[in-house]
């Protein structure tokens, strides 16, 4: 069991990657194509555990980034890679498109209101689509076709009534961040990698200017190679090599989950108002379906100084209701359900940092994954890869890589018949422990013993989305933590909800009772 | 020397605010009480307030692991948490009926304190 | 292929909605009933609320929650009802037909000529009263606090912080309490408590636990576990005041927000629902719009006595019997609305005033010296006065076989709605 943290680190790599978010997980995948002796060191307590689990799950076409910057041009190339990356790992990836809506708040006030209304519209239906298309083809992206705001209206009856004119993208999509990064990382296990969690990178030797071995909170490994993608601790591990020179600085962003039943189909691609001008470092976000249905609003985007700053405080909960308002005048703010957020890492020249060290010998950085992270995941990894070739790692692919990686079954996906065989094989199957997701015990066993196993409740949540629903866990904790603690062979008050010190119990019923009265005693002076 | 005591009635949803004033313990007047009901139960409460106890035992090879109890009776409000902390070291074996005695005269105080439900035992082959 | 079951009567919920309505439509002469229970065991939320204060009307007797189970559990078990336990209805057609799921049985699917819904009400989350802050945990509902506890053995936490002052959140302070755990405050966002006098006497007062009233929480601190909470007192738009924040340390957040009827097979049903109450229209024999389904207890709306909970569920037990056994066919609903001072009342509709029928509702504010009133059309066919009526006290009003058409029958224009109001008699 690969991930499992007591087992003990090897004392040598080929590779070693550090950081198991998406950009870690697809380079080392790539790699694994190549040559088995991979080894991945994650801090956290499961893959996916940082920036990556709040990833808003836009698979972006490329239309938002600046013109030349490396950010833009792997984006185009990822998002057309795409289907091909995600081809034979079992998970959902669907392009619904982006809708982007011109409407009298697509320019600046200060213009609309000295302007005839006559030139607005003008502006509005004619002028801008066209720039905003023009701006696509020249960055390469295929596809996009203007809309009157009749054909908007079709297309998606929610869009406010003042939408005057809209452009479609075709080519960008909605996957699943996590569902992604640990189907990524289960194929790297499956064909002869390693993946090791709560394994934190202390130091990096470099002798002679070349990398020698990580230093980890758990022990040392000789590798000539590191591939930094250590998120928003990519600054700090690279200056550990003296391969540094960036900075991170973190902007957290916050996102809003609405009642699936209430909210199915309310719009069916991605929309967003195009703001021209728009202040901020963000593209402003949209409305979308997420790979399981709901409604999902946002992202925000704040810099902060705390990389741990995940924080979502009430002004930011009204200012995507008030954007989004303007957007989808009838959107059902009472049906909302959930609200996440993480913390991205943008280095301060807002473009990504992938390249080989000068310095350090051996060591790559794959730096200031913002977004189009996602989206460029697989033309990262096929740059990272172009550079490491160059650096020892095998130009002939193996022989005996199998790309294929099957998701665990899903109870409610199933047939009667194939869930009759499953309880029949597995009375677990049979037992819901989710009531609003109708996950049953055996999945959650699944996840608990899978090739990188869910240790806390938030793996599992992840892996089977058990506690994801209208009632937010409230049905099902106990149970998990139940689950977790017989799977695990610990004591209840041992499960964490994800990793840390984030105990869910503390103590059974009558300890707390003991405790006082022994405390009491003690204090009395008996 | 005269003192002041104030108490919420809890009988209807008037939830009068009843101020009871007495001297060296005895009850001078009630005020504040909408009707005779209010009157008595602020003296009751001045004078003996008592309430019933309910909470679990632990359960030795049941179906759950612990099981819930009562009292049978009010038992004074001042010994309650002592009840309570006296009822969190007992351990009773399964199977348990509903009405069950768990402890006679708890804390001294003339009161038993029952089982309220029935709890069968563990069935074979649970962990 | 498996053998489809058609009984007379599937009851989806086992609590004391479900065990009440089997028994109903037992005694009213259905001979094949199933009762189907998601849980270990029968009872609903009843094991777990190990308090007393249930039957004084029913029974006549001051009982604990399990104890008020028990006496519906002994006689399901006399009777010849068929339970299922651990058994979770994945699916329910507009057709009735039934598709469930369990441990022993595996999948199961069901026919019934009648189906009555008892799924209670599950309780509102953090989020969806948008709580800003870290998402740690800790953050628990006080029913999920209450069967760690009651049922499951664990302590959520050892320094608890309470938003929110209805029963369920007046009743686990007390319980966190007595369990050895300190708590420093319920905190309450209107200026009056959600919950019965009784509660904040027995479970507050008594242990000098403070109620913040015009309070909220405005912020969870605590990345991994909850390390603190900032409340502050709120403006009479219930909006918080910045400069009265204040910080408190704390390891768990009880959250007691409110509770939602759980509709989500209601809605598979197509069974329409009343957008004020968040459960089924409902008749007065406890029939939703769609024929054949019937609804009792917390799916409804949302009782506070256990008492008027068995009391629905007979209605609907005995009219599932009736529609199954008698084929009966509604006549032309008249509409029931709430009038002055009145939130909601249960039934919204009447087909048959040939028997009594019990109105269950709820007022918009305090009041004291009122008259609840029942009229049909302009006339008051059933008059009962308070001393005293507050939102969170639902109120039982009782309208007699046969007034209806007295009202009518007194020459007046025909009468095409009955009203619940409640009027104020001082002057």
């Amino acid at each position: 069991m690969s991930g499992h943290p007591q087992i003990e680190l090897p004392r040598t790599a080929g590779v070693v990657v550090v950081g198991a978010g998406v950009s870690g997980c697809s380079v080392a995948r790539e790699i694994v194509k190549y040559t088995p002796d991979v080894v991945i060191l994650e801090k956290e307590s499961d893959v996916a555990d940082a920036t990556t689990k709040a990833n808003n799950a836009e698979v972006h076409s490329g239309i938002g980034e600046k013109y030349g910057t490396l950010k833009q041009k792997l984006n185009v190339r990822g998002n057309a890679l795409y289907d091909e990356f995600v081809k034979d790992l079992d998970i959902a990836f669907e392009r619904q498109g982006l809708l982007l809506v011109f409407t009298p708040r697509t320019l600046p006030e200060n213009v609309t209101s000295r302007l005839p209304a006559g030139v607005v519209e003008f502006l509005l239906s004619r002028v801008i689509p066209r720039l905003v298309m023009h701006s696509a083809r020249r960055k390469g992206i295929p596809g996009q076709r203007m809309l009157s705001r009749d054909e908007i209206l079709r297309m998606e009856p929610h869009v406010t009534r003042d939408a005057v004119a809209g452009v479609f993208d075709p080519t960008y999509g909605l996957v699943s961040p996590y569902k992604l990064t640990i189907a990524l990382a289960e194929n790297c296990v499956a064909n002869g990698a390693r993946v090791f969690l709560d394994t934190e990178v202390t130091d990096i030797r470099v002798e002679r200017g070349a990398v020698r071995s990580v230093v980890t909170n758990r022990g040392e490994i000789e590798t000539p190679l590191v591939i930094n993608a250590a998120g928003l601790f990519a600054d700090e591990v690279a200056d550990m090599a003296g391969a540094g020179g960036f900075r991170i600085h973190p902007r957290k962003g916050a996102s809003l989950l609405f009642d699936r039943e209430l909210t199915y189909n309310y719009v069916k691609s991605s929309v967003s108002e195009f703001k021209m001008f728009r202040k901020g470092l963000s593209k402003g976000g949209g409305a979308m379906p997420t790979a399981e249905g709901n409604l999902q609003l946002g992202p925000t985007a704040i810099e902060v100084e705390d990389k741990y700053d995940t924080s979502i405080s009430a002004e930011e909960i009204q200012e995507i209701f008030e954007r989004f308002y303007t957007l989808l005048p009838d959107f059902p703010r009472n049906a909302m359900i959930s609200s996440f957020s993480g913390v991205r890492a943008p280095t301060e020249e807002e473009d990504f940092v992938i390249g080989a060290s000068d310095t350090a010998r051996g060591f790559v950085n794959v730096a200031g994954i913002q977004s189009p992270g996602l989206a460029s995941a697989p033309a990262i990894a096929e740059m990272v890869l172009g550079i490491v070739q160059g650096l020892g790692v095998p130009t002939e692919p193996r022989t005996d890589y199998n790309p294929r990686r099957n998701a665990p079954p899903k109870f409610i996906d199933l047939s009667h018949e194939e869930r009759d065989r499953l309880i029949a094989k597995d009375p677990r199957y049979g037992r819901i422990i989710c009531r609003c997701e109708y996950i049953t015990e055996g999945e959650v066993v699944d996840a608990i013993h899978s090739i990188i196993p869910a240790r806390t409740m938030d793996a599992v949540k992840r892996r089977t989305r058990v506690g994801m629903g209208r009632c937010q866990g409230g049905f099902c904790g106990y149970r998990l933590a139940a689950i977790l603690a017989g799977e695990l062979g610990i004591p209840v008050t041992e499960v964490t909800k994800d990793g840390g010190g984030s105990w869910m119990f503390a103590g059974e019923t009558k300890s707390l009772i003991r405790q006082r009265a022994v405390a009491e005693d003690s204090e009395a002076g008996r | 020397m005269k003192r002041e005591h104030s108490y919420t009635c809890i009988n209807c949803p008037l939830s009068c605010s009843l101020e009871l004033v007495e001297e060296d313990g005895e009850v001078v007047e009630v005020r504040g009480n909408d009707c005779k009901t209010g009157a008595k139960y602020a003296v009751q409460e001045f004078t003996d307030p008592r309430r019933v106890v309910t909470t679990t035992v632990t359960v030795r090879g049941g179906a759950l692991p612990l099981l819930p109890v009562r009292s049978t009776a009010t038992i004074p409000k001042e010994r309650v948490k002592d009840a309570v902390a006296q009822l969190a070291g007992i351990v009773v074996d399964a199977p348990v009926s509903n009405g069950q005695l768990i402890t006679s005269d708890i804390l001294g105080t003339g009161v038993d304190v029952i089982s309220s439900r029935d709890l069968p035992r563990k069935a074979d082959g649970e962990d | 292929m498996k053998a489809i079951r058609r009984p007379d009567c599937a009851v989806i919920g086992a609590g004391p909605a479900g065990l009440g309505a089997a028994l109903a439509a037992g005694r009213a002469g259905l001979k094949d009933v199933v009762l189907i229970e998601r849980d270990i065991e029968l009872g609903g939320i009843l094991p777990q609320c190990i308090h007393d204060g249930f039957g004084s009307i029913v029974f006549k007797e001051v009982l604990t929650g399990p104890q008020y189970a028990q006496r519906y559990i002994d006689e399901v078990e006399k009777a010849d009802i068929e339970v299922m336990l651990n058994t979770m209805v994945l699916d329910l057609a507009p057709d009735r037909k039934i598709t469930a799921v369990s441990p022993e049985q595996g999948m199961v699917e069901l026919e019934p000529r009648s189906v009555i819904l008892a799924m209670g009400c599950r309780e509102r989350s953090r989020h969806q009263v948008m709580i800003p802050g870290y998402r740690p945990a800790g953050v628990i509902t006080a029913g999920a606090a209450q069967r760690d506890i009651n049922i499951e053995g664990l302590m959520p936490g050892r320094n608890v912080v309470i938003l929110g002052s209805g029963d369920i959140g007046l009743v686990m302070a007390r319980r966190f309490i007595l369990e050895g755990a300190s708590v420093e405050g319920v905190y309450e966002i209107m200026d009056h408590p959600g919950g019965l006098t009784r509660n904040v006497v027995q479970c507050l007062q008594d242990f000098d636990c403070p109620l913040h009233l015009s309070h909220t929480v405005t912020f969870i601190h605590g990345r991994r576990r909850v390390e603190g909470v900032t409340v502050a007192h709120v403006d009479e738009d219930l909006r918080p005041i910045k400069e009265s924040e204040r910080y408190v340390p704390c390891d768990t957040l009880v959250l007691s927000v409110g509770l939602i009827p759980e509709n989500e097979l209601s809605r598979k049903a197509g069974v329409v629902l009343d957008p004020v109450t968040a459960g089924p229209f409902v008749d007065e024999r406890m029939e939703t719009m769609a024929e054949g389904i019937f609804a009792c207890g917390n799916v409804v709306n949302v009782f506070d006595l256990v008492d008027y909970v068995t009391r629905s569920a007979e209605v609907a037990g005995e009219g599932a019997a009736e529609y199954v056994l008698q084929g009966r066919k509604r006549e032309a609903p008249i509409r029931v609305v709430p009038g002055r001072n009145v939130k909601y009342v249960v039934p919204q509709f009447v087909s048959d005033f040939s028997r009594d029928i019990d109105f269950y509702f709820r007022v918009e504010h305090p009041e004291r010296a009122v008259t609840a009133r029942i009229l049909a059309g302009a006339d008051a066919v059933s008059s009962k006065k308070h001393k005293m009526v507050r939102p969170p006290e639902m109120l039982k009003s009782n309208m007699k076989a046969a007034a209806f058409d007295g009202a009518e029958r007194a020459g007046g224009p025909k009468v095409d709605r009955v009203t619940v109001e409640v009027v104020s008699r001082e002057t």
